[in-house]
């Protein structure tokens, strides 16, 4: 799969600055190296802030780097690139589009004659489960519901690359879990008309979950600290041993801090001032404090 | 559940022709026909008004007020043309934007009933012995009167469309020409909308004025409410007002039923939100076309062009990017653009110069600025009066949902009462109470443009989030300190907005207001206005124009120094949400 004459996506040396409000600039992502083949979902993991979505943008077109190359089929990405298409976190759906006008606005863009055009979006709307809500605005449908108008959208202009950014984020758990599901089902059985996926995320079961390659980025400034591949088969179960060591793993490469501190001299190695603290909820702690305070 | 059902049900009853389609035809052609008729009229020679003369005849008003829809209707066609045009182009081209953004600004605070007096020459020259040269410069008068603020609306939309959406288009390969009719003008619509209502009550004000007009010895007096109004006040007859003003009713409610109401209803699509909000505003008159098969059908080619258009492959410059890295704009390009662009500025300054000096001393400008001071402390004077008054009732209306929704078409109404129609009411209190004009001629001046202050106190106030009004009863927070920690704060940024357009409307309002006669009494102010008002009579360009320029830039430093600090202070540290 991998080895492919010429990669989909090819990202080398790429660095990227903003300027910031004092007139200095603020690096965001340093060196960057990343290649998408036809065939494989990639995953971004990373702290908040270490340019992920910038990353995503260079290649959307949306954002041109500071300096290093990105090329898509091997040419310079100068704009948006064909065959890219891209489902937002925010879902960007037109409030006064319908969901067959949002889902067909794409193939507008690229002059697709009207009965084509209804024909491919009708597809693209059942596909995601969507069927009998072609007329209804965006803000009739609940959360999941426009997320799957946005995968529409994107999956109906046929895309070699699908990227999306945090595109579970923003519904509920059981909501997102089952448009993840439907998405891998659909990945497998071969019925999406794309080739490759590259998702940013926060969450690391998600991408254990859906993605072939996981690359995990250190902060401040960005930059691909370590890349690791999920081989187990689909449809993967997240109580499969393997698939929670994976998720440990990559948890412990990310809590980890850059430059470990020398224990403290007394006292439990790896305590003290030290010690990084896993992140709690204030509710689970809580908790906890009143389960103590209860009587045994 | 299949939400749109409802619709597919509407449509399906709808296949036999009902009783709605005899109505709607019947109101179509009826249209169709009063257009056409109220059109020929205006090809007519001028030798045709001298013909028939403006009469105060009510039988003659339900075909006057045709001819001043008529010319309403124009103007507010052309001004959201031009609104387009303007607004895209101030947009899309950064070194248009230089210039094109200031000369708005100016020609909002130029008073256009002074410069009545070019453009009915102007028009008149291009249409010798025509009717249509004193239509087009009434329409045109209208026309300045409604188009800046349009324009600046759908600029600021165009600005602040969303980013994600924005992006999305980018990403989906729209053309910039797809874009302009898929993002930029749905999202700029409502505030579109909303100017134009105002526009529309702010035209009333410049029918009146531009439909008789005297300039010189030349009198022009084209059929319409505001010449039978004018004609009225001369003849000093209280019937006629009163019949005008019953018309002039009856004709905003029309406009109000029939064409705002309905867009209003149709345009909540455009609203920006994710969630469907509590009761969207409905119309008859669009349940109506929804309803009728004869009348869908009229829509529906109009909503295949406004495809196809849309889809043209026109090349149009795409929303200067924001996201990437400035490919630096050639300097050169640009040093010659403000090379120009200094150079005609510099001509322009001269040619004023050089004709204003030929026939007017120093002296004189210093009348005209003593006059514009005059007149600027009786805007401040007024201004403070009307939010004394008009802040504590909008915001205890504001706060009565459907109390609002009942005062608002009343407001608007009230926002186009023309100044001349109250002159009998003043001239006849001045003289038989031996007042002072100075003074008392003022009110005039606020009369149509506080409602203003209203209108935008009342939103800013129905705008007020309930969880914070329930945080500061939860606090107990009452009386003084509800006033000035609540709710000033939260209208605040609405009651500038109120403020620059009331103050805008005052001065333009000082050159009827200041000069009131009824029948034979004439009443003379001291003023800038009055100061205009009397040149343009005497046909004294020079004067006029100096008149003019003074106003320009009395206003524009007003509201340099005053209402943009104000307006930026309210936007920075007030701002909600
Ligand atoms: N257009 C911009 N102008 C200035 N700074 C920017 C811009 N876009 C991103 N940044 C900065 O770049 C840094 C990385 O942003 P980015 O959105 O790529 O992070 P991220 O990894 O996606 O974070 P998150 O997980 O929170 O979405 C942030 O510090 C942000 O402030
Ligand atoms: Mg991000």
């Amino acid at each position: 799969m991998l080895d492919h004459p010429s990669p989909l996506i090819d990202i080398r040396g790429v660095c990227r600055s903003f300027p910031k409000g004092s007139g200095e600039q603020l690096l965001v992502l340093e060196q960057v190296d990343l290649t998408i083949h036809s065939g494989e979902i990639v995953g971004l993991l990373g702290r908040s802030g270490s340019g992920k979505s910038t990353l995503l943008r260079i290649i959307a077109g949306l954002v041109t780097p500071s300096s290093g190359s990105a090329t898509c089929r091997g040419e310079t990405i100068v704009g948006p690139p064909n065959g890219v298409a891209m489902v937002f976190q925010s879902f960007a759906l037109f409030p006064w589009l319908t969901v067959l006008q949002n889902v067909e606005l794409g193939l507008e863009a690229l002059g697709v004659d009207s009965t084509e055009r209804r024909k491919r979006a009708l597809a693209a709307i059942d596909l995601i489960g969507l069927d009998g809500f072609e007329s209804a605005f965006p803000k009739e449908l609940s959360g999941g519901m426009r997320q799957r108008v946005g995968f529409a959208r994107a999956l109906v202009v046929h895309p070699d690359l699908l990227l999306m950014d945090e595109p579970f984020s923003a519904l509920d758990v059981l909501t997102a879990e089952t448009l993840r599901t439907d998405l891998i089902d659909l990945w497998i059985e071969g019925r999406l008309p794309i080739k490759s996926v590259l998702m940013v995320t926060h969450n690391i079961e998600e991408a254990v979950l859906m993605c072939d390659r996981i690359l995990v980025f250190s902060s401040n400034p960005g930059r691909v600290a370590t890349e690791i591949k999920v081989e187990i088969p689909h449809p993967r179960n997240r109580l499969d041993p393997y698939f929670r060591q994976l998720v440990d793993n990559i948890y412990a490469r990310m809590t980890q801090r850059t430059e470990p501190k020398a224990p403290s001299i007394e006292g439990i190695p790896g305590t003290g001032i030290g010690m990084t603290l896993h992140h709690v909820s204030s509710n689970v702690l809580s908790g906890l404090i009143e389960t103590l305070a209860a009587p045994p | 559940m299949k939400p749109r059902d409802i619709r597919t049900a509407a449509i399906g009853r709808a296949l036999r022709p009902n009783v709605w389609d005899v109505v709607a035809l019947v109101l179509v052609i009826g249209a169709m026909v009063l257009i056409v008729y109220g059109g020929e009229q205006t090809v007519a020679p001028l030798s045709e008004l001298e013909r028939t003369p403006v009469s105060l005849d009510p039988a003659n008003l339900p075909l006057y007020a045709l001819r001043t829809v008529l010319r309403m209707l124009l103007a507010i066609v052309c001004s959201t043309v031009f609104t387009f045009i303007y607004a895209a182009i101030a947009a899309k081209s950064r070194r248009a934007e230089m210039v094109m953004i200031p000369v708005l600004d100016i020609l909002q605070s130029v008073p256009i009933l002074g410069f009545l007096t070019f453009t009915v020459v102007f028009f008149m020259n291009l249409f010798p012995s025509q009717v249509l040269g004193a239509e087009l410069a009434s329409v045109f008068a209208i026309f300045t009167s409604q188009a800046w603020n349009m324009t600046f609306s759908m600029y600021q939309s165009m600005r602040d469309v969303p980013k994600d959406l924005e992006e999305a288009t980018q990403s989906f390969h729209l053309s910039g020409w797809q874009r302009f009719w898929r993002l930029d003008v749905p999202f700029a619509m409502p505030g579109l909308i909303w100017n134009a209502m105002m526009s529309m009550s702010g035209g009333w004000f410049f029918v009146v004025a531009s439909e008789a007009i005297t300039v010189g010895n030349t009198t022009v007096t084209l059929p319409g409410i505001g010449s039978y109004v004018a004609l009225a006040i001369q003849q000093r007859d209280l019937p006629a007002i009163f019949y005008a003003i019953l018309t002039m009713l009856l004709v905003i409610i029309a406009y109000d039923q029939l064409l705002f109401r309905p867009i209003i209803a149709w345009a909540d699509k455009f609203r920006f939100e994710q969630t469907a909000s509590g009761d969207p505003p409905t119309s008859w008159m669009l349940d109506l076309f929804r309803r009728t098969r004869a009348l869908r059908a009229i829509t529906l080619p109009f909503s295949a062009i406004n495809r196809a258009v849309s889809n043209l492959r026109i090349s149009f410059p795409a929303l200067r990017p924001s996201t990437k890295p400035r490919s630096q704009p050639s300097r050169l390009i640009d040093g010659l653009w403000l090379a120009v662009i200094l150079a005609s500025t510099a001509y322009a300054a001269w040619l004023t110069y050089r004709y204003l000096s030929a026939t007017l001393s120093v002296s004189d400008v210093l009348i005209a600025i003593r006059d514009g001071l005059i007149t600027l402390l009786r805007v401040i004077v007024l201004i403070t009066f009307a939010t004394l008054i008009w802040v504590p009732i909008g915001v205890w209306i504001g706060l009565r949902p459907k109390l609002a929704e009942r005062i608002q078409p009343l407001a608007q109404f009230l926002a186009a009462f023309p100044a001349n129609l109250a002159f009998p009411v003043f001239v006849v209190a001045i003289v038989s109470f031996k007042l002072n004009p100075d003074v008392w001629l003022s009110p005039l001046m606020i009369l149509g443009t506080q409602w203003y202050i209203l209108f935008n106190v009342i939103a800013g106030a129905s705008a007020f989030p309930s969880d914070l009004r329930e945080a500061a009863s939860s606090f107990h927070l009452g009386g003084w300190r509800w006033w000035l920690k609540v709710i000033l704060p939260g209208i605040f940024p609405y009651y500038v907005t109120g403020a620059i357009t009331a103050s805008g409307g005052s001065w333009n309002a000082s050159i009827v207001a200041e000069v009131a006669s009824w029948g034979d009494t004439h009443l003379n102010a001291t003023g800038l206005g009055a100061y205009i008002a009397s040149a343009t009579e005497a046909g004294d360009f020079p004067r006029v124009v100096l008149g003019i320029a003074t106003m320009c830039i009395l206003v524009t430093l007003f509201n340099r120094l005053v209402w943009r600090p104000l307006y930026a202070y309210g936007e920075r540290r007030l701002r909600l949400g």
